[in-house]
């Protein structure tokens, strides 16, 4: 007990630290324990019948692959409806390795579990490496076959992130990570898939279509690249670009330090707003307080197939996406003049 | 006679960790912590504009 008591201390002042509470904390992994209704149920008697009215909300696995848990985080940031409403009280969440209480084969049990009752929605996080399977591996299994086992039995599956959705980052490195429509398909499962793309995911977008799937029963309509037509695909951040004017004018910000040109077009430094069908520009980020464009930085259409190996170098007009760009842009400029 | 723990997944972390202890006589006798998943950032940085290194290393971990 004591050593625990020092652990707990030192773990208090940890999540101090950073500024969590550490009683809201435990609880909050306790009551998610709960929901998950794994080791509990094989001691209490009383959490098996709680466990019995969680499975007949819909049965949720979120797994991860080659990710950076950064699409998780940002799904529990969310204040409207709040992440722990929707996983408590909406969704039985039965695997999620970054806040389920259990580990070891206590967590692998509530996997296998899951996947023998089958039906669940599948959110999977992060891309899956296509040059050798030993860069992820579960446990002493290639994590690409965990991956298989649990998108075969799924009802749906989502794909949250840049990584999930295209490849992402991992794409462009060594490990040539693919995304998990190329992954289905490579494996022969044809299961309905819904991209949710950008990096991270927006927590409105992945809480809205988890409640329009709860609702409806069904997958949102989805836009050419199998992104929920209702956040993607419609308006390109250039059109809604509080800087598209100067670009219109053909005025590019060349000099950080030139005061002349601080609202001008990014276009010169690397945006790629013009490729970039996402709806940052309404929706934006942090609850709504600022979104990249607006706080000085240029957009990186992190939520397109193109992110990220044809978008780098990020912060010039030299990538290919740029020069696409470019070339639309002289025709537009072109045409004006003729007409 | 040693016994072999182990532990996979670590859960509420980020990132794939097994957890290897070789205990005998109630007493650790070796351990092993095995991250069980790469992608390559370093490698895939080589030759990359120095600019994309902020963007692109914030996503080593989001947690």
């Amino acid at each position: 007990m004591k050593e625990e008591d020092i652990l707990s201390k030192e773990l208090e002042r940890e999540l101090e630290l950073h500024g969590i509470n550490r009683r809201d904390f435990l609880k909050y992994c306790a009551t998610t324990a709960a929901v998950l209704g794994i080791s509990e149920l094989e001691f209490t008697s009383g959490v098996a019948h709680a466990m019995e009215t969680a499975s007949k909300k819909p049965p949720v696995v979120w797994f991860a692959g080659q990710a950076c848990t950064g699409c998780t985080i940002s799904f529990a940031q969310i204040n409207y409806p709040p992440a722990s409403s929707i996983i408590l009280d909406k969704i039985s969440l039965r695997y999620h390795m970054t806040v389920m209480a259990a580990a070891g084969e206590v967590a692998e049990k509530a996997l296998h579990e899951a996947i023998k009752e089958g039906g669940y929605v599948y959110i999977f996080e992060g891309a899956i490496p296509s040059a050798d399977d030993r860069f992820w591996m579960h446990g002493k299994r290639p994590g690409r076959e965990v991956f298989e086992e649990i998108a075969k039995k799924a009802g749906a599956v989502i794909a949250v992130g840049a990584c999930s959705a295209y490849g992402g980052i991992p794409r462009a490195c060594p490990t040539k990570g693919i995304g998990v429509g190329e992954a289905l398909k490579r494996a022969g499962i044809n299961k309905p898939l819904i991209n949710i793309s950008t990096c991270p995911v927006h927590p409105d977008h992945l809480a809205g279509t988890i409640l329009y799937y709860l609702v409806t029963g069904k997958v949102p309509e989805l836009d050419s690249k199998g992104r929920p037509a209702m956040y993607f695909g419609e308006v390109s951040m250039h059109d809604n670009c509080r800087r598209r004017a100067h670009f219109d004018a053909g005025e590019f910000l060349k000099d950080w330090n030139n005061p002349k040109q601080k609202n001008w077009c990014l276009f010169e430094k690397g945006c790629k707003g013009p490729v970039s069908y996402i709806d940052c520009t309404v929706r934006r980020w942090n609850d709504g307080i600022s979104f990249c464009l607006d706080c000085g930085g240029l957009c990186q259409a992190c939520g397109e197939p193109i992110f990220y190996d044809k978008v780098t170098p990020l912060y010039s007009a030299e990538s290919e996406i740029s020069k696409k760009i470019y070339a639309i842009r002289k025709s537009s400029l072109s045409n004006k003049k003729n007409g | 006679m040693a016994k072999k723990i182990t532990i996979h997944p670590v859960t509420r972390i980020e990132g794939h960790l097994t957890i290897e202890v070789e205990v005998e006589n109630g007493k650790v006798k070796d351990a092993w912590s095995s991250g069980t998943m790469a992608r390559g950032f370093e490698a895939m940085l080589t030759g990359k504009d120095p600019r994309d290194a902020s963007y692109v290393t914030s996503r080593f971990c989001g947690v």
